[in-house]
């Protein structure tokens, strides 16, 4: 009887710690974490903010390596007052932005923030930020993913 | 630290090489070189900036903004590039003056001189009332547009004409370089344009 009690806790023991391990893989890529799960970020950059300058851009390529549409509808920072998704267009030699609302990714579709094209328009930065300086990302995606990463601060000069 | 100095270059030719190699460089030059009005600006040193001021050199007018954070800084550190370039191939004292119009002042005036410090100390920053920038953008076939979303709206953006404008020695306006453009190949067309000048200039 004793040995039965036993077995039968056993057993719910392991029902109950396979279903967490079952909780943690479901989870795990809608979780607060670092990029990898359900999208790939690449050369993740900003360029250094010149003296005065109360906006910046991150610039970045982002994956989605999941089997189904990603849709990213905000992005923020603890450095940064405010970022918006924005993009650069040149038409007819006249250079201007707009916002853009979301970014919806295709399964294995790549999207790149680029100079002159989509970036990440942060305004007003807590404080100077310098080369070699990080700056930590969250993206936020419609169904309620967020992705961290870390653009890094690069010089905006040319070679001296 | 000090293989990042290059960085905006490198990290365009990384990421995104199109930008690069096709170069739109003397995308135009104009038949007849347009004069430019008269007009009355300041440099970032606080000292008057008008027509005489583009005499007797090639200068390269970039119209944009202090809070531009993508578009300026990309052309401003391309700029900056050529600049560098062009000082080795024509010499430093043919070599096209940099100078960027400050089309939003409310913003751009209090720190236009360190803002250009960044990119290269020797850029010309100039900027002052409406009125007068507006008479050289209108001289210069080029635009501005200030958008504020509401009175109070501080991060405003404003839209510009992309070009670099080329001004010859007697301040007119000769032709203009659309983005994007390669350092290299638009060093190499500057530098044989202000050389050729050079030469029908010593001619009899």
């Amino acid at each position: 009887m004793t040995g039965n009690r036993d077995k039968s806790q056993i057993f719910i023991r392991g029902l109950a710690i396979f279903g967490v391990f079952i909780l943690l893989a479901i989870s795990a890529g809608e979780l607060p974490g670092p990029a990898g799960k359900l999208v790939k970020i690449d050369k993740a950059w900003s360029p250094e903010t010149p003296p005065g300058m109360t906006m910046s851009a991150g610039y970045f390529s982002i994956t989605n390596i999941s089997d189904h549409k990603m849709d990213i509808v905000a992005a923020e920072s603890p450095l940064f007052a405010s970022i918006k998704i924005h993009k650069s267009t040149i038409e007819n030699g006249v250079s201007s932005m707009h916002m853009v609302k979301d970014i919806v990714i295709a399964p294995r579709e790549t999207i790149v923030f680029e100079p002159g094209a989509l970036h990440l328009m942060m305004m007003r930065p807590t404080h100077a930020l310098h080369a070699d300086d990080s700056i930590p990302v969250t993206l936020d995606f419609a169904d309620g993913t967020r992705v961290n990463f870390d653009l890094s601060v690069v010089a905006n000069k040319a070679p001296s | 630290m000090k293989i990042f100095i290059p960085a905006l270059v490198l990290c365009m030719l990384t990421l995104s090489p199109s930008a690069l190699v096709h170069a739109n460089v003397g995308d135009k030059e104009f038949s007849n070189s347009k004069k430019i009005s008269t007009f009355s600006l300041t440099d970032q040193n606080g000292n008057s900036f008008t027509l005489k001021q583009l005499q007797g050199h090639w200068s390269l007018i970039y119209i944009g903004y202090t809070s531009c954070p993508d578009i300026c800084p990309m052309t401003l550190a391309n700029l900056a590039a050529v600049s560098k370039e062009l000082n080795k191939l024509a010499g430093v004292d043919l070599a096209p003056k940099v100078i960027f119009l400050a089309v939003d002042p409310n913003r751009d005036t209090a720190h236009l001189k360190q803002y250009l410090n960044y990119f290269d100390p020797n850029y010309i920053g100039i900027s002052g009332d409406k009125h007068e920038i507006d008479t050289l953008v209108r001289s210069l076939d080029a635009f501005y547009r200030i958008t504020k979303k509401s009175p109070d709206d501080k991060d405003y953006e404003v839209s510009h004409s992309s070009t670099v404008y080329i001004i010859n020695p007697d301040a007119e306006l000769f032709g203009q370089i659309n983005p994007p453009f390669n350092p290299q190949t638009t060093a190499q067309y500057l530098a044989a344009l202000v050389s050729e000048g050079a030469q029908n200039d010593r001619q009899p």
